[in-house]
């Protein structure tokens, strides 16, 4: 079976892993990588000092860079699961996930409220 | 009638119809009696603070709680760990210029208050008059999640993550001592909060007249987008620099 991505890259250690987990991680590390690149095109695409030309040339380029490359393909995962619906931003956990440790009281200062 | 014998009923009786002061609980001491017993207290507590700045203490372990801890082994607990159940001392202010404000912030109450005793101990043996431990307002942070873990979104399940915050002021001390500190107290610092330090710093009173002396050739404002350093403006170089590029530069 081919490599299903086109660069190798280190599979994460950090977090639970499968298959969609992959796929952001592949995003991830690709963006880190052009972030520098993407950015430069980007000033030179909205420079109005510079010849008109040259900006739709870098409008263009940047256009054609792979869309793994760009910032809105990362979506944020569950650490515990991998799932990436309903993920709490301050815990990086899903609901779920989030719930069972919450209630076990493993994450801290987090407690069932009542009022 | 109320007998005069009777303190106790007297005392009672007045806890039960004023929300007051309890003038007549307290012992009687004429203004010139409480004026003497102050000046008293006072002359003490600046007798004890200054025996503690003076040279090595002794050592003499005593045991101040009455009942010897079991711990581990026969040793007996060493005084200064037992000192610890004991409010930090504190200097008083000589200016009242305060010098530093800390905040410290975490989950965990306990640890907090272990990290911000720490840091008025160690304000003390340096010689930094500190405020009291002033405890700031207590954050709650509400996460409702959905109780079941498919469907039946309407039961839900709420969770707060409550992060306590603390501050603490030091006033008239030198900026070396300053540093001394804050730098001891970050080497000591605790995982589970986090700590944070708003150094003041004073200018001279003449400050005014040192801006008004300086020329337009002595501000150097930062040259935008020029750094080298830059990665994205060098970046923008190399390409406006290839081949791609060049052709549309020429025209």
């Amino acid at each position: 079976m081919p490599f299903r991505f086109p660069v190798k890259f280190e599979i994460p250690k950090h977090c639970y892993v499968n298959a969609r987990v992959l796929k952001d991680q592949f995003k991830r590390i690709q963006y880190a990588e052009h972030e520098v690149t993407r950015n430069a095109l980007k000033h030179i695409a909205r420079n109005t000092e510079l010849a008109g030309s040259v900006r739709l040339e870098a409008q263009l380029q940047l256009a054609a860079m792979p869309k793994y490359t760009s910032p809105t393909q990362i979506r944020d995962r569950c650490v515990a699961s991998g799932n990436g619906k309903w993920v709490i931003k301050d815990f990086k956990l899903n609901r779920t996930a989030f719930r069972e440790r919450a209630r076990a009281g493993i994450i801290p200062g987090v407690t069932k409220a009542s009022w | 009638m109320i007998r005069t014998g009777s303190k106790r009923l007297l005392g009672l009786n007045l806890r039960l119809f004023s929300t007051g002061p309890k003038l007549f609980a307290a012992q009687k001491l004429t203004p010139a009696e409480l004026l003497q017993q102050k000046t008293q207290e006072k002359l003490q507590q600046q007798e004890f603070e200054k025996s503690l700045l003076q040279g090595e203490l002794e050592y003499k372990p005593k045991y101040l709680s009455e009942n010897a801890v079991k711990g581990s082994g026969t040793k007996p607990i060493p005084i200064n760990v037992e000192l610890l159940k004991y409010k930090p001392i504190r200097l008083p202010k000589t200016h009242g210029h305060k010098v530093v404000s800390m905040k410290f912030r975490g989950y965990d109450e306990t640890d907090i208050n272990i990290a911000i005793e720490f840091a008025s101990r160690a304000a003390f043996y340096l010689g930094i008059p500190v405020s009291g431990i002033m405890k700031q307002k207590t954050e709650k942070r509400l996460y409702t999640v959905i109780k079941s873990p498919f469907a039946q979104a309407k039961s839900k399940e709420n969770f707060y993550r409550t992060t306590f915050n603390y501050k603490l002021d030091a006033f008239d001390a030198n900026p070396e001592v300053v540093d001394l500190w804050l730098s001891y107290v970050n080497k000591h610092a605790l995982e589970t909060v986090h700590y944070t330090a708003k150094i003041i710093t004073r200018e001279s009173a003449n400050f005014v007249e040192q801006l008004d002396s300086v020329s337009v050739e002595d501000v150097k404002i930062p040259e935008g987008f020029k750094d080298s350093n830059d990665p994205i403006m060098s970046k923008v170089d190399e390409l406006l620099k290839s081949d791609a590029f060049k052709k549309h530069m020429d025209q």
